[in-house]
């Protein structure tokens, strides 16, 4: 009997399949007519048919697809600035509208709470500013601003923004359709809109996202432009919580807008947004549908492919349109001005200024655009060859396969071999701070974004992997401005709350803190604080590393038990993971050491560091970069405990390598040759020590800048080290100056300010200017005195040298 | 004596991870739980950065997108599949529900507006498997995986007009094996 079974629903399958060929109507009679005697198999194949036609949209959603629910805040009866919340009246794109009356004058009003509610400063800042140019908006196609704010909501900042109330207000487009115009009619409508617009853009203010939904006709027929600069708020933390609502306004978003912030557009954005406009009441569609696409190829499609044509559509109004839409703003109509003019000049049967683009423009933006692939390779391959991952080829290469072009694939592949070829024989492959590497790297960065213009997904990769690879090389400004970048794309495309958003937003704190913008890398991580926990709670380690990050951004603001804090719950963690967390583990001992050293607890950081340093040679081996650090920061202790050889050793050892691998000029390298060159001053090897300081000194500076923390450390030690072998005129000029530095860098009143005037008060002494040396030592004294934290080594040692002059 | 102080290189070495499985889950599972209520999860997208991530790994440069995007329909099913039994599980009166998958909604059917039963359809895939290779694997690219049509008729290797046929087929066919008895 199963058997039986299985043989019906075979030959019911197989029948399906052909009757599948059919057209629909026939299939039926193709099933009866079909050579199969078998009636089971034809009653079968005839609920299959069933089946199919009552399947609807069965399968047709992908299962991971959430259907989209929206949960409207509940203000009803609170009260909002000076506004009582009646009734919730609908959700907009950016946030909720609800019914509200006015205290004084009474009246009542539309009250559009942004959603989310976690706007940036930064935004709200923006929105303040905006907020007072929109009061000052009238105009009788401008729905009109009673007044814009921020109100607190359970401890979050919310904007809001109260409008006058349109009764019966429905979007243009729909209007349009409902009350079947004319297109002349329409093309009326769009000028009234263009005026409310360019009145806007008249005082400054762009609107930015022109979309039927934000022209709003009433039961008066009279349009109503609503929402200006409104679209400011959705940057950063906003725009990721109003993801879903994003590819509804991408529909009729400028191409630049998709590509880049927000703020950095024109009225030309808003040109577009009104021929997005005036397409779709025109087509009686948007230009371009983009339900269900994913945003990645939404946001191709729209800057890169071309709305369908108009039909049924005057050839030169269509032609008005095209200009308005055109993907490079300098195509496009250079004010609304001139589009309502040109749409004036379509009603007024004038000839139109618009022209069609000609061929030659035509050919070269064809060229643009598929020259991507090439460069996007080229670059990718610099990118793998400075450390960086390899994700960013994966790209292209997913890029190259879709267009399946062959002879694009041979063309990059020749291009990759000649480049991979070029670095071999510069040697240059290895991890380092190779100059070829980073020139190569500056030279290929400009073209980033010109050539790989459209293709956003690839260029934030891009951006991010060069951004890691001058990280890698200690080049931590060029890495910042890349990571800016992929974090501005980033988004755009997934919010700034994505995972790709987090992380990058990450690594930004970590470089500001590398170019000792501490406060600036403490703002970051604050930010960061409650995401980490919500968008990396399945990846421990990438929360763990930005907490790490955190941690050592408190250390290097003076709050040691903050930092100490952190790691240690870092560390239980990781240590949970052991073996396989092993290499994490010592990392975040390596940390904790450097807290406890500032934590005064010395013993207890030789103790992390030992134990990272036999996990980490474990792991990678003795002369591997890795580790590295643990053995440079165990070495700085260990001299401060007075064990100088076993110091020495260990610094050398990690000099050597960090010099064979990282170049000589990788801040690293500096730091840890600034390092070795203090341990041969306290095994009183004063003629190398002195020389590699001064080395060290003038690298500092070339590389980090003068005023860069490591290097006024650097600068300290080259100071003193003159004053131990009796150069001491070099040692007063030297410390002269750094008084002055470092006094810029970390205030006026910082440790090492005092230790600069000291060293400078003793180079005098040693030059038999023993007043000038008094007086200069006794004002550091008492700097140090009521500074926080100094050393008490250094206390001791200008203690010493002021007893030493006497009175 | 002053002191130094020293940069530490935070540990770069990612743990390679086995499969394609692991990093969709993860995926998943983030995207999921950032609880947003308009938030609309895109298979392609999903697949996408598992490819970004797992492309650059070593060992897989050989890899080529079409054998990822096949692998990952079958894990992104596979993920949704053991998401329903641990789910069936925990209903039963089974362990307390694990924080790290239970996010993912029941897939839905939005336009016959009801939620298609995972584990049936993977039970009734396996058979349509025995049937036709192709069907079963149109059905994985297309449900689990989010692509089109199109592109899954490209990575199956046949005309779109035969992946139409095909797509209806196993579609009439799962659709009466699903709603049987």
């Amino acid at each position: 009997m199963l058997n039986h079974d299985a043989e019906i629903t075979r030959r019911a399958h197989a029948l399906l399949s052909r009757a599948l060929d059919e057209v629909p109507d026939r299939r039926r009679a193709f099933v009866d007519e079909s050579s199969s005697r078998d009636s089971l198999v034809c009653d079968e194949v005839h609920r299959l048919l069933d089946a199919l036609d009552s399947a609807g949209g069965f399968l047709e959603t992908p299962a991971w697809t959430t259907p989209t629910a929206a949960v409207p805040r509940r203000f009803d009866g609170r009260t909002i600035a000076d506004f009582t919340v009646l009734e919730h009246a609908a959700a907009g794109g950016m946030g909720d509208v609800y019914r509200a009356e006015q205290q004084s004058p009474r009246r009542i009003v539309a009250l559009k709470v942004v959603r989310g509610g976690r706007a940036s400063d930064a935004a709200l800042r923006r929105f303040a500013i905006e907020g007072e140019a929109l009061g000052r908006l009238h105009h009788p196609h401008v729905a009109q601003v009673v007044s814009a704010g921020v109100f607190d909501c359970d401890g979050e900042r919310v904007p809001y923004v109260a409008m006058e109330w349109i009764d019966g207000a429905r979007n243009i487009a729909r209007w349009a359709a409902e009350t079947s115009l004319d297109v002349g009619a329409r093309v009326t409508a769009m000028l009234d809109v263009c005026d409310a617009v360019a009145h806007a853009h008249g005082r400054g203010v762009i609107h930015r996202d022109l979309k039927p939904g934000n022209v709003l006709v009433g039961t008066d027929d009279r349009v109503k432009v609503i929402d200006f600069g409104v679209a400011l708020l959705a940057d950063g933390a906003t725009r990721a919580t109003l993801d879903g609502q994003f590819l509804g306004t991408l529909a009729s978003m400028s191409p630049e807008q998709c590509r880049g912030p927000l703020e950095q557009v024109d009225v030309r954005a808003d040109v577009y947004g009104l021929g997005a406009m005036l397409y779709e009441l025109l087509a009686g569609q948007p230009a371009f549908d983009l339900s269900g696409v994913p945003l990645a190829q939404a946001i191709r499609i729209v800057t890169e492919t071309s709305p369908p044509a108009l039909v049924g559509v005057p050839e030169d109004l269509a032609t008005v349109v095209a200009k308005a839409l055109a993907k490079d703003v300098d195509d496009r109509y250079v004010s609304v001005e001139a589009f309502a003019r040109d749409l004036r000049n379509f009603l007024a049967h004038r000839p139109i200024e618009a022209r069609t683009p000609s061929w030659p423009r035509r050919a070269r933006l064809f060229v643009r655009r598929h020259r991507i692939g090439v460069v996007a390779t080229t670059v990718t391959t610099l990118a793998v060859l400075v450390g960086a991952s390899a994700a960013a080829v994966g790209m292209v290469r997913a890029r190259v396969a879709e267009g399946n072009a062959e002879r694009r694939l041979e063309k990059l592949e020749t291009l990759t071999t000649f480049l991979t070829s070029m670095f071999d024989v510069e040697g240059s492959q290895t991890l380092g701070a190779d100059v070829t590497v980073a020139d190569q790297l500056r030279m290929w960065e400009s073209r980033v974004d010109t050539d790989l213009a459209a293709a956003h997904d690839v260029r934030a990769q891009v951006h991010f992997e060069i951004g890691r690879g001058f990280f890698t090389l200690g080049l931590y400004a060029d890495a910042e401005r890349h990571l800016l970048q992929a974090l501005a794309l980033i988004t755009v495309l997934n919010g700034g709350e994505s995972h790709d958003g987090v992380m990058t937003r990450g690594k930004i704190a970590m470089v500001l803190e590398k170019q000792n913008r501490l406060k600036e890398s403490e703002a970051i991580y604050i930010e960061l604080l409650p995401l980490v926990d919500r968008v990396l709670l399945e990846r421990p380690s990438q929360r763990e590393v930005i907490l790490g990050g955190y941690a050592i951004t408190l250390h290097r603001l003076e709050r040691p038990d903050e930092a100490a804090r952190i790691l240690e719950e870092i560390l239980v963690a990781r240590r949970e993971r052991q073996p396989r967390d092993d290499e994490r583990v010592a990392a975040t001992l390596g940390q904790l050491g450097r807290v406890r050293v500032a934590q005064g607890r010395k013993a207890d950081a030789e103790a992390c560091y030992r134990e990272a340093m036999a996990i980490e040679t474990e792991r990678f081996g003795a002369g591997a970069l890795r580790g590295i650090a643990t053995k440079n920061n165990l070495a700085v202790l260990l001299r401060s405990l007075g064990k100088l050889d076993e110091a020495e050793a260990l610094t050398r050892d990690a000099y050597e390598t960090r010099l064979a691998r990282q170049g000589p000029d990788h801040p690293e390298t500096l730091t840890t040759q600034a390092n070795l060159a203090m341990q041969l001053l306290s095994l009183e090897q004063f003629a190398t020590a002195v020389a590699m300081l001064e080395d060290c000194t003038e690298r500092h500076r070339r590389i980090l800048g003068p005023r860069h923390e490591d290097t006024l450390k650097t600068v300290a030690n080259f100071a003193r080290s003159l004053l131990l072998v009796n150069r001491s005129d070099e040692a007063e000029a030297v410390a002269r100056e750094l008084i002055g530095d470092a006094a810029q860098t970390m205030g006026a009143s910082h440790w090492r300010v005092a230790w600069a005037r000291a060293i400078h008060g003793q180079s005098l002494a040693q030059l038999g200017r023993a007043d000038e040396g008094r007086a200069e030592l006794d004002a550091a004294l008492v700097a140090l005195g009521s500074a926080k934290g100094p050393p008490k080594e250094m206390v001791d040692r200008v203690k010493a040298w002021r007893e030493a002059i006497g009175n | 004596m002053t002191m130094l102080c020293v940069n530490v290189n935070e540990g770069r070495s990612n743990d390679l991870l086995a499969a394609s499985y692991d990093e969709l889950r993860r995926l998943a599972g983030a995207y999921l739980r950032s609880e947003r209520p308009d938030h609309t999860l895109q298979p392609t997208a999903l697949v996408h950065e598992a490819w970004c991530r797992l492309a650059g790994r070593s060992g897989r440069e050989g890899m080529t997108r079409d054998d990822f995007v096949a692998a990952a329909a079958q894990a992104m099913r596979r993920i949704l599949v053991d998401h329903a039994r641990a789910h069936r599980a925990t209903k039963r009166g089974g362990a307390t529900p694990t924080l790290a998958i239970d996010a993912v909604d029941a897939p839905t059917s939005k336009d016959t507006g009801a939620a298609v039963d995972v584990l049936a359809l993977d039970e009734a895939l396996e058979r349509l498997r025995s049937l036709s290779e192709t069907q079963a694997t149109i059905v994985e690219l297309r449900f689990f995986g989010g692509l089109s049509l199109e592109e899954a008729a490209v990575l199956v290797g046949v005309p779109r007009r035969t992946a139409d046929r095909e797509w209806a087929c196993a579609k009439a066919w799962l659709h009466r094996a699903l709603s049987a008895d």
